[in-house]
């Protein structure tokens, strides 16, 4: 995000950037929270999970998914380190482009998931059940394209060789975006497709 | 300690970059403050129409009424009626009193009133009111669609607000409009709260922030904290009516299975409740403020009015169910919420008091933002009072969906924020514009809209003791409701008076801002808050120096002064003996 003034208390800019990021990731953690909240009001007053009738998929591409994810989050971890450490433009890049390519992947394995429900009968529209499966993914993939989104705004910045202090809490903050939507999913994955 | 002094970038130039894409948090101040008033005008307007349709059932509306609805010969239909009460609602609390008291005001105080050259995040802010902005293009469109616009009230419960309720493609608009407008709402919350933690002037406290801050950023951790959990429910039904999910359907038009329409109820009331204090905690900050400006004394427990104001703040969360009595809740949960209700009267009535002792014995000035603060006084104690009835169980069942409820919630929420919108306008006026509104017709206003609105929300209470429900049209085919048809009356003739007062207030206020002549001094009102310490109109970028904060904002009538002047700035060392 661009500041009023650019590059003047580093440190303090940091603090504010860090802090508008926590309050950002309150308000997704109660978008989300409101929708785990509903899936506990239909799992609590249904007589049977998955509903009678519905199959439950095979947990394949729900795991794949997972991996995509959980990688993803890895390698940002280790794009920002070598960003931090500043050792090797080549590695830090490779991290980077390693990060989009799993992001992309995931939404290539969620295709597969819905093709795994539609194969089942579970379409949108047959019931709360199925209707939830689709309505969660969708609403999370949607921010996984926001968080596409702005990792492409990074590799667009990296290239540089100079770095503004505002670059420096992009890399820190896109990253928080991203492991968010990394613990949301695997919340997701375990209370959809597991339990 | 501010965290950080802001560069003075050079003023913009062109048009499009001083007064449309701004990132100045006072030109995005103004455009929130335009965009209300046009929204509080068309609210008003739909207002006028229910009024007419109960006062006068079977009447054709005046004047445009043949024009709108020929089919009819000019009376309002059921259906366009079931639309007026719903946008209406909408607009009057998303679209006005969200955009006057948050976006205008929110963005015009708090840089200056902490002592900031800007927000902390401009290009943010810039985008908030555009988001707010295109939300209400696709408000105001879905008004033309086929089958007419939104008309599952503002709360929009299932399954009244599915396809089975709601066929048209107005509600959907309606869903998406609200959406995108929670997105403005919450990126000004971000940079709201962040603003306020790290831009503080040097030397300024929590507790030496204006009560105003404290109201809007008690307001904006509220939005930052519920506006997504709206934006969670609407999601879910806008897939039920866009993608035949399943979440909120019931009964026949629910073909595989059933969902849960209660569970919308839920979502909506856990943002809903908060909702209520989102708007009406700046006015409360702002009164607190002002009451001490004009009654020359420090404010009464200034201190203890922030905390309740806190504590009003977190309880405000746990006490949503007080709006779903009658949905077959549990008794155990039902006097639950209502315990918790009951308990928000304590630091209510701790701020009462403390507004009370603010004005006890004050030298009081009845400028006309001073006479508009009592009027929330007075209508927020009446709403605040009527307001037990609703919380306890037992009393809700009768009064439940009655003209009680409207008539409550009206005093608390429209009039209350209503005035506090005036009185905050009439005194930031010269900051804002640079010249002051005409004291005289001001004071007109504030005594008719003041007697107007008593005459409307006061019937509306009695109607609804009486037995008169909301959202019927016509309830008068009901025998035992046709004798409320004169008290009806006379709330429709208060609300018309009531409206016409506005007229006064809006060329005032026009002809303040482009045509008045005569400049107001730095500090017409003679306070010591930062803001008016810099010249009127606020210059760009504020603050040529970030000024150093020494006391606290309420430094009035301290018999130590030997200034000549009866309060001292902020900057200032505070006066001892």
């Amino acid at each position: 995000m661009a500041f009023a003034g650019q590059d003047i208390h580093p440190e303090k800019q940091r603090v504010a950037a860090q802090i508008a990021m926590t309050i950002l990731l309150v308000s997704f953690t109660m978008l989300f929270a409101a929708l785990f909240l509903g899936y506990v009001v239909y799992r609590v007053q249904a007589e049977s999970w998955p509903p009678m009738g519905m199959p439950r998929i095979s947990l394949f591409y729900p795991m794949l998914s997972t991996l995509c994810i959980v990688a993803s989050s890895f390698t940002y971890w280790r794009f920002e380190v070598a960003f931090t450490n500043r050792s090797d433009r080549k590695v830090m890049l490779g991290w980077l482009w390693f990060t989009l390519g799993l992001g992309v992947a995931f939404f290539g394995s969620q295709w597969l998931v819905w093709q795994a429900l539609w194969s089942e009968g579970l379409y949108v529209s047959a019931g709360v059940f199925p209707s939830l499966l689709h309505a969660f993914t969708w609403i999370h993939l949607a921010h996984m394209g926001l968080g596409l989104c702005m990792l492409f705004i990074l590799a667009w910045l990296m290239p540089r060789t100079q770095y503004s202090v505002s670059d420096e809490n992009k890399v820190v903050n896109y990253g928080k975006f991203w492991h968010f939507l990394d613990i949301v999913w695997i919340a997701m994955f375990v209370v959809l497709f597991v339990l | 300690m501010a965290f950080l002094e802001q560069h003075i970038h050079d003023e913009p130039k062109t048009f499009l970059s001083k007064y449309v894409f701004t990132f100045d948090h006072k030109v995005i101040g103004k455009q929130f403050l335009w965009f209300g008033i046009f929204f509080l005008g068309v609210g008003g307007i739909m207002a006028l129409m229910i009024r007419w349709a109960l006062a006068f059932p079977g009447q054709a509306f005046p004047v445009v009424g043949q024009f709108m609805f020929p089919d009819t010969g000019g009376v309002i239909p059921p259906d366009v009626y079931a639309m007026l009460f719903t946008m209406h609602g909408t607009i009057m609390i998303f679209y006005a009193i969200t955009p006057i008291l948050i976006g205008a005001f929110g963005n015009f105080c708090i840089p200056l009133m902490i002592g900031a050259r800007d927000m902390i995040f401009p290009t943010a802010n810039m985008l908030s009111f555009w988001f707010a902005f295109v939300s209400g293009v696709i408000l105001l469109a879905s008004l033309f669609v086929p089958l007419g616009a939104a008309a599952a009230a503002w709360t929009a419960y299932p399954t009244l607000s599915t396809l089975v309720g709601s066929p048209g493609s107005g509600q959907t608009l309606w869903i998406i409009s609200l959406f995108i407008l929670g997105i403005s709402s919450t990126m000004g919350a971000v940079n709201y709260i962040t603003t306020i933690i790290t831009l503080r002037a040097p030397g300024m406290g929590y507790f030496d922030m204006p009560l105003t801050i404290w109201g809007l950023w008690l307001t904006a951790i509220l939005n930052a904290i519920f506006v997504p959990v709206l934006g969670a429910g609407l999601l879910l039904l806008l897939f039920d009516r866009v993608f035949g999910t399943h979440f909120f359907l019931a009964g026949a038009a629910a073909t595989s299975g059933s969902g849960d329409p209660v569970l919308f109820q839920h979502v909506f009331w856990i943002f809903g409740h908060p909702e209520v204090y989102i708007l009406i905690l700046p006015a409360w900050g702002m009164v607190s403020d002002m009451l001490s400006f004009f009654a020359r004394k420090p404010a009464f427990g200034a201190k203890a009015t922030a905390l309740s104001m806190t504590s009003i703040t977190v309880l405000s969360t746990l006490v949503y169910g007080h709006h779903m009595y009658t949905t077959q809740m549990s008794p155990l949960l039902t006097q639950t919420f209502m315990t918790l209700t009951m308990t928000i009267s304590i630091p209510s009535a701790i701020f009462f008091a403390n507004w009370l002792g603010t004005i006890w014995k004050g030298s009081i000035r009845f400028d006309s933002p001073m006479l508009f603060s009592l009027g929330v006084v007075f209508v927020f104690g009446l709403g605040g009072l009527t307001g037990l009835y609703l919380g306890t169980v037992t009393t809700d069942l009768y009064l439940h969906d009655t003209y009680f409820v409207v008539g409550h919630f009206h005093y608390t929420m429209a009039a209350s924020v209503l005035l506090g919108c005036f009185a905050a306008t009439y005194f930031w006026m010269p900051k804002m514009f640079g010249t002051l509104m005409n004291e005289f017709w001001a004071k007109v206003h504030f005594w008719i809209t003041m007697f107007g609105l008593n005459g409307v929300f006061m019937g509306m209470m009695l109607v609804g003791y009486g037995g008169m429900h909301r959202r019927i049209y016509n309830p008068f085919v009901y025998e035992y409701l046709e004798r409320l048809i004169p008290i009806n009356t006379f709330i429709t003739w208060s609300a018309i008076i009531m409206g016409l007062a506005q007229i006064i207030f809006v060329i005032n206020f026009v002809h303040a801002v482009f045509f008045k002549k005569e400049k107001a001094s730095a500090n017409p009102w003679n306070v010591g808050t930062l803001e008016w310490t810099i010249d009127s109109p606020a210059p760009y970028y504020n603050f040529k120096e970030i000024p150093v904060v020494k006391c606290g904002p309420h430094e009035l009538g301290n018999p130590n002064l030997t200034s000549g002047r009866d309060f001292q700035y902020q900057t200032e060392e505070l006066v001892k003996a």
